[in-house]
Order: C-alpha cells, then sequence, then structure tokens
C-alpha cells in the first residue's frame, strides 16, 4: 500500500530531514513512527501526503507515485488518504456535521449520499449527538474524533495521523487509540500515525518505525518503544 | 461539468460568508473598483463626445469649388461627372451663380445687394461634401487640376488641426481606461490577497480533504464578481444622473452649438452596462488571479 524507496529531503536550509528512507507497509496495517523531534517524522508525512517533493527515490500510495504529480493533481490523490492533523484544522465557522460533509461536498458528491455517509462516521467516531455543534464548543478529544470522522469520510485507503493524541491528555488519548484501532479493523484502512507517545506505543502494541536524524534506525514488528539514551 | 454545476450553490453560499464575513476588506475593494470605474465612465463619456463633436464637424466640411466663366451649361455637367470621381467625395451640389451672391449677401451684409442682376461678380460653384477631413488637401489639389476649376477653398487648416487633436484625445482617452482597468485589476487582486491571507487555513483545509483548485477559485471568483458589481454600482448612479442633470442643464450643447451632447439614451444606459460588465469582469479576473497565486507556492 505505501511504499518508499531511497527517499531523501533536504530544506533549503540545509537540513536533511529523510536519508536515504526505504519502507513498505501492507494493506490494513497499523504501524507507529517514532523518533525524537527534528527526526524528520514531520516531512515523512510531508511526503506522504504530497505536500512535499523528495529530492531522490520513490513515494508510491495506493498505486500513486506521489512524488512525480502535477500540482492540481496533488487534491485528487489526496482523496485516497486521509490526514489527521494534531491542531485538528476544523473549519471554525461550520458544524461538526457541516466540516465533515465538507470533504465530502468538495469532492461533488450528492446530497443524499452525504448525509447517509456523514451520519455513518458520526455513529462510528461517536459525536451524533454533538452534529449540530460548532468546533469551539467541543473539548479536544471530541475535536480530534471530528478531525478523524473527516479523515475517514471518503473511506480513504491510508489514514495518515500526525500526533493525533500530541495536544490531548492520556484519558482522551486512550479514546482516539481506540477509535483508530476500530477504523483499522471495521474499515481495513491502513494507518501510519506519527507519534511520541511511548504510553501509548507500549500499551497499543503496533509495528513501530523508529527514525532519527532522517534515517530509519530500528523497524519493530512486535511494537514497544525504543529505549533511547 | 454537471458536477461543476452541481456544486454551484455550495459555491455561492461560500462565497456570500466570505463576503459577509470580510466585510471592511470587501468594502475597500469594491471602493477601489468604484474609483477606477468612474475615472473610466467619465473617460467614456468624453470619448463618445467627442466623436460626436467630430462627426458634426465633419459634417460641415465642404469644399467651395469656383468654376471658370467660359465653362458652358453642357461643360458643368460634364465637369460634374468628372468631380464625382475623384476619391473621397461623397456628395456634389451645383450652385449657380445667383444662389452663390444670395449666400454671399446672406453672410456679409446688405451692402453687396447691388451687385444684383446683370453684374453679378460672382462664379457658377460646386459645394463638395467629403467623407473624411484627412485627404481634404489632396481633394483639393485634384480639383483644381481639373479644367474649368477655378479656384477650390475649404475652412482652412484649423479645423482640420482640431479634428486632428479630438482624435489624439480620443485615442490618448483609451489607453488611458486600458491603463485604469489593469489598475483596477491589480487593486482588486491585492485586496483579495489579503482576504485570502485571513483564510490561508480555510485554502489549505480545502487542498488537504481533495478540493481541486478550481473548486477552491470558483467561491473566491464570485466573491470577486460582487465586488466588482457592489463597486460598479456608485459609478452607474454618478453616471446616470450626473449626465442627465449636465444634459439638461445645458439643453444638450456643450458652450456651442458645434458641440452637440450625446442624448441620454441609449448612449448612456450602454456605458452604465459597460461598467458593470468591467466591475465585474475585473473583479472576477482580480481574484484569480490572487488565489491561483496562493494556490501555487501551497502544495
Amino acid at each position: 500500500m505505501i511504499q518508499l524507496e531511497n527517499v531523501s529531503k533536504s530544506y533549503k536550509n540545509g537540513v536533511h530531514a529523510l536519508r536515504d528512507v526505504t519502507l513498505y507497509i501492507e494493506e490494513g496495517e497499523f504501524v507507529y513512527i517514532i523518533g525524537p523531534t527534528g527526526s524528520g517524522k514531520s516531512t515523512l508525512i510531508k511526503v506522504l501526503d504530497g505536500e512535499e517533493i523528495p529530492d531522490q527515490g520513490n513515494v508510491i500510495v495506493a498505486e500513486t507515485n506521489v512524488g512525480k504529480l502535477k500540482h492540481k493533481k496533488v487534491p485528487i490523490y489526496r482523496r485516497n488518504i486521509g490526514v489527521v492533523f494534531q491542531d485538528f484544522r476544523l473549519l471554525p465557522t461550520l458544524t461538526i456535521f457541516e466540516n465533515i460533509a465538507f470533504a465530502l461536498e468538495v469532492i461533488g458528491l450528492d446530497k443524499v449520499t452525504i448525509r447517509r455517509r456523514v451520519r455513518e462516521v458520526l455513529e462510528l467516531v461517536s459525536l451524533s449527538d454533538k452534529a449540530k455543534s460548532f468546533p469551539n464548543e467541543l473539548s479536544g478529544g471530541q475535536q480530534q474524533r471530528a478531525t478523524i470522522g473527516r479523515a475517514i469520510a471518503n473511506r480513504p485507503k491510508v489514514l495518515i495521523a500526525d500526533e493525533p493524541t500530541g495536544n490531548l491528555d492520556p484519558e482522551m488519548s486512550t479514546e482516539i487509540m481506540e477509535l483508530l484501532e476500530k477504523i483499522n479493523e471495521e474499515e481495513n484502512t491502513t494507518i501510519v500515525m506519527v507519534t511520541h507517545d511511548s504510553t501509548l506505543v507500549n500499551k497499543y502494541k503496533k509495528r513501530t518505525i523508529a527514525l532519527e536524524e532522517g534515517y530509519v534506525v530500528a523497524d519493530i514488528q512486535k511494537g514497544g518503544y525504543l529505549a533511547h539514551d | 461539468m454537471i458536477r461543476f454545476i452541481k456544486s454551484l450553490p455550495f459555491q455561492f453560499r461560500f462565497a456570500c460568508k466570505g463576503l459577509y464575513r470580510h466585510m471592511v476588506m470587501s468594502i475597500s475593494a469594491s471602493s477601489a473598483v468604484a474609483v477606477t470605474l468612474v475615472l473610466m465612465s467619465l473617460f467614456m463619456i468624453l470619448t463618445v463626445n467627442l466623436n460626436s463633436f467630430t462627426r458634426n464637424i465633419e459634417a460641415d466640411f465642404k469644399i467651395h469649388a469656383t468654376i471658370d466663366t467660359v465653362v458652358t451649361d453642357q461643360g458643368i455637367v460634364e465637369l460634374e461627372q468628372q468631380v464625382k470621381k475623384i476619391d473621397g467625395i461623397s456628395n456634389v451640389v451645383f450652385s449657380d451663380k445667383d444662389a452663390e451672391l444670395e449666400a454671399f449677401i446672406k453672410e456679409r451684409g446688405k451692402v453687396f445687394e447691388y451687385h444684383r442682376g446683370e453684374g453679378n461678380p460672382m462664379r457658377n460653384a460646386f459645394i463638395i461634401e467629403v467623407s473624411g477631413p484627412e485627404n481634404i488637401p489632396q481633394i483639393k489639389e485634384q480639383l483644381e487640376a481639373l479644367d474649368g476649376i477655378e479656384k477650390a477653398q475649404y475652412g482652412g487648416d484649423s479645423i482640420a488641426i482640431m479634428i486632428q487633436a479630438f482624435e489624439y484625445v480620443r485615442i490618448a482617452g483609451a489607453i488611458f481606461v486600458l491603463i485604469l482597468s489593469l489598475l483596477a485589476i491589480f487593486l482588486i487582486s491585492n485586496t483579495i490577497k489579503m482576504t485570502i491571507y485571513a483564510r490561508h487555513a480555510e485554502i489549505a483545509i480545502m487542498r488537504n480533504v481533495g478540493a481541486t483548485n478550481w473548486f477552491i477559485k470558483t467561491p473566491f471568483m464570485i466573491e470577486g464578481m460582487f465586488i466588482g458589481m457592489l463597486g460598479s454600482i456608485i459609478p452607474i448612479v454618478l453616471t446616470y444622473f450626473g449626465y442627465l442633470a449636465l444634459y439638461r442643464s445645458m439643453n444638450g450643447i456643450f458652450l456651442s452649438q458645434m458641440f452637440i451632447l450625446q442624448p441620454v439614451q441609449p448612449i448612456i444606459p450602454i456605458i452604465c452596462l459597460i461598467l458593470l460588465a468591467c466591475g465585474v469582469v475585473v473583479g472576477m479576473i482580480g481574484s484569480a488571479f490572487a488565489v491561483s497565486k496562493y494556490l501555487r507556492w501551497k502544495r
């Protein structure tokens, strides 16, 4: 499903964010990307969702060569992947229902389909009772669930989550993790989750890929957080 | 395409929301449009009226060609045929020496009345209308080259110079209007750029959830059209009522009988429509520029 071959990326200021990264992630997998700040986690996500173009190597997601996409094709590619951000990025003027519907409106679905799907999604992320609320009326955990709902609304094959629990307390983090697991199992969505929350990684053991200074330093199938010195 | 039409109600609602939420920006952008359109309208009115002034003057533009006394009546008919063959001549009227004298008396006064009768010193003449002022000197020379034409005269160089000057003003006006439109596009795209800056998070989210570029652009373009429309209201009102007032107070002429103002109908409604169209188009292009620019540096 996700294939990175010898991917390198450096920025104009000379920072080497990714160095020769090669990764294969199968369909339906749930993978953690861990690593300290500046290890290239965010760049990895940007390369995956087409925000950055790798200097070298190929990034292939769902049979699309992401780095070779033309500017106007990027949004169309993004319909196949859902991205969850640490800072939620909900539209403040729209209700939760409208926020999720928005992701379906932009791809031109008809109203009936949109309504049906939004209800389904709200059910899945347990926000049915908050459909008419605005983002600022919800707790952080609820907002994050709404973003996840928006990300999965058009049934993406891949869900990329950039520190989805970064702004949340442990209790809410658990809530989110359980939701992601549910999505992974029920919709067979491939999930790539970037995190530096060691308790989560240890509690919900998944395949874990560790990055450091742009290199992949570990790829552990059985999971668990790496002890750094 | 079907998808595009289907999404229009959504786009429309989105644009209205944007317009409302960024009220101050919208107002400042539409006043930029308004100022430009007012100037544009002034120049259009000036140009239209100069056109009609020129046409009026041109209509008065006649060559007076006197005929040698030796030419017989038969010769005059033949001569008229020859004159009509010259390029650029629209009409030839024969005026005999009595008519010429009457015209002269009318112009210069009754002192010359004693010339009436046998002692009439005037010559038979052709009054020749030309189609344009440009080739008058050549036509004059061609006429004088004809056998039987004594002398060909016209109103003089000053009128030709004036017509030429009008022509320059017209061209300058057109260029000015063009520059103004470019300026308006620039102003609008700058203002919209600011509103976009305030909304870049929104655009980023739209791209993130898979909105194509045209989908993002459309509401902004609709918004730009609204801004243009709003901006054209004041100029249209000013143009219509301003011109109406001017026309009425001047009784349809400007300073002298030579400058006859264009009547309000149908020219002013047409100018108003042009202003509206300019506002809408300029607003649309301006916002399209601004969004495209933003979209290009955001992947």
